[in-house]
């Protein structure tokens, strides 16, 4: 018996260290190539970055648009998924039943099956489909490639909300329903606050996924020089694509380097963003505990 | 005699269980009514029927008329047009076997309620707060320590944090289900004294496992039996002392 606990133990600790190695490999490998080119000539090249970062003028051989355009991309699929992927979730928790419910989260998992690159492909075909009829001057753009996204993400979104408001105590309900509260009360003061935590996950998990990937955008209107996004309806530029794009066809080591520091921008933007979603979480929650 | 509740004919059932069944009673409106029975025989149940949380369980089926009095009229709670559940359950408190602070400080889990009433003056809710911690004997305990997380404290604390909770909404009647099932001997004697000192304000009902708490803080008790009252009697009909103990577990 003895023996078998300390088997267990050390493969714990095995999978553990798996886990870490091989993060600090692939973060070791990051920064080895791409700490030494981050610099403002990454990100702005010949262009003096106040103009770059004010607009007034392109930048050509930076990083710079494709910073922003993956930041507004990440925006925009987050504003999409945001209110319909946590609301599908409260609706899966709290008032769905039967066959209802079987059908609409069966319908969450077959959503969150679907490879990215025929999400991209449904996106392509939409935008053929407008052209055809309502709107012949549609494109591909950054707003339908936040779309496709967006459908790509929200079944995280679903499934972590529902999950995380399931898990709460059912004491938690019959509390606030004998002090009075309503339906409504109950869901924003209570429920959403206390699963909180959970939610964000979610919203995290999205936002990641939202950054890195290629294969939705590239169908959906992601370019190689496109400048900052004009609006809603142009192309764009967008980090995991430049790398992609740098992989496949950089001419010399000077232009591989340039894509490792962009893996290691993208890296560290993916970062930020957590650590403010997080940061703002607990805020909310400080907020909400009244807790010192 | 003044009432504060007319039961008539309930019966509620879950997942076609009757858990109540066929129960009419008069519960008076002084002193505290307590209701005894074995485990599982429907104490839990008869009360949430007092303030209409049955039917938040799944598998609720009820019938029957519930009347209580409030403010000053007797209100069939169970019609659409008189109350609206919400403002029932400010109205009718309820404290659980087990504590059950929300999971924030002290201070947010009695102002929250408060807040969340429509119309309500923010700056009231500071003075109710206060006096409901000073009813329950908590004030001078955690007036240094109001935004600490509740469940830091112990459990007849929280015990009490939850009832000054339910008096913080001012409300005209108290439901307990044993409130003090889960606490220690001294903490018990404690919350049994502040209940002793808030019956002649408000109308109570509770649920009592214990004999010796029943026959202290009560002036009248009904009996479960599976669902069924056997008996309701009022303590003037019981004899003093231990005598009256024995023909209460004698009913149990
Ligand atoms: N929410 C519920 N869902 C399903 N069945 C329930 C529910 N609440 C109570 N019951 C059932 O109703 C019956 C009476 O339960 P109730 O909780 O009223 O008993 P009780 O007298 O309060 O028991 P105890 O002294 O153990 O608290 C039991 O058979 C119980 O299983
Ligand atoms: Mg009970």
């Amino acid at each position: 018996m003895d023996a078998r606990i300390k088997l267990l133990r050390i493969l714990a600790w095995l999978s553990a260290f798996f886990v870490i190695c091989s993060f600090l490999m692939l973060i070791g490998f990051l920064i080895y190539h791409g700490a030494p080119v981050i610099n403002t000539s990454l990100f702005f090249g010949n262009t003096a970055p106040l103009e770059a970062i004010t607009g007034s003028r392109p930048v050509w051989d930076g990083i710079w648009p494709a910073f922003i355009g993956t930041l507004c991309l990440v925006g925009l699929t987050m504003a999409i998924s945001l209110l319909p992927g946590i609301g599908c979730g409260i609706y899966l928790a709290r008032y769905s039943e039967g066959r209802k419910k079987e059908m609409l989260s069966m319908a969450v998992d077959l959503l969150a099956s679907v490879p990215s690159i025929v999400m991209g492909l449904f996106g392509f075909v939409l935008i053929l489909f407008l052209r055809r009829t309502l709107a012949p001057d549609a494109t591909t753009c950054i707003s339908l490639a936040a779309f496709c996204l967006a459908l790509l993400v929200m079944p995280a979104l679903v499934v972590t909300t529902r999950s995380s408001i399931e898990s709460l105590p059912d004491s938690l309900v019959t509390t606030g329903i004998s002090l009075g509260f309503t339906e409504q009360q109950m869901l924003l003061h209570i429920l959403i606050p206390a699963a909180g935590k959970g939610i964000l996950g979610g919203i995290m998990l999205a936002m990641g996924r939202a950054a890195e990937d290629t294969a939705v955008i590239m169908l959906t209107g992601v370019v190689v020089n496109s400048g900052l996004p004009a609006g809603l309806g142009s192309k764009f530029e967008a980090l995991p694509f430049l790398i992609f794009y740098t992989a496949a066809q950089y001419t010399d080591q000077e232009e591989l380097l340039r894509g490792f520091g962009a893996a290691m921008v993208l890296l560290m933007l993916s970062a930020a963003l957590l650590y403010a979603a997080s940061k703002l979480q607990r805020t909310m929650e400080k907020h909400w505990k009244g807790a010192r | 005699m003044a009432l504060c509740a007319e039961i008539k004919n309930l019966s509620v059932s879950f997942h076609g269980r009757k858990a109540v069944s066929q129960v009419s009673a008069e519960l008076p409106a002084e002193g505290i009514s307590v209701l005894l029975g074995r485990s599982g025989s429907g104490k839990t149940t008869f009360l949430r029927a007092l303030n209409r949380l049955n039917e938040t369980f799944q598998g609720y089926e009820g019938s029957g008329k519930v009347c209580l009095s409030l403010g000053g009229k007797m209100k069939d709670i169970y019609s659409a047009d008189q109350l609206t559940p919400t403002d029932l359950r400010r109205k009718v408190g309820m404290v659980f076997q087990i504590p059950n602070p929300l999971p924030m400080s002290i201070r947010r889990n009695i102002m929250l309620p408060l807040q969340l009433i429509p119309g309500f003056n923010r700056s009231k809710a500071e003075d109710r707060m206060e006096t409901a911690l000073k009813t329950t004997g908590l004030w001078e305990e955690v007036k240094d320590r109001l935004d600490t997380p509740a469940n830091r404290f112990s459990g007849g604390q929280q015990q009490r944090l939850c009832l000054a909770r339910t008096l913080a909404l001012e409300p005209e009647i108290l439901l307990l289900d044993e409130p003090t099932a889960s606490l220690d001997k001294k903490s018990s004697e404690l919350i049994e004294d502040y209940l002793i000192s808030l019956k002649n304000r408000y109308s109570m009902v509770m649920v009592s496992h214990n004999i010796r708490q029943a026959l202290k803080l009560g002036s009248f008790f009904i009996f479960l039996r599976e669902g069924k009252i056997v008996t309701a009697i009022s303590k003037k009909e019981l004899p003093e002392g231990k005598e009256a103990e024995k023909i209460m577990s004698d009913l149990l």
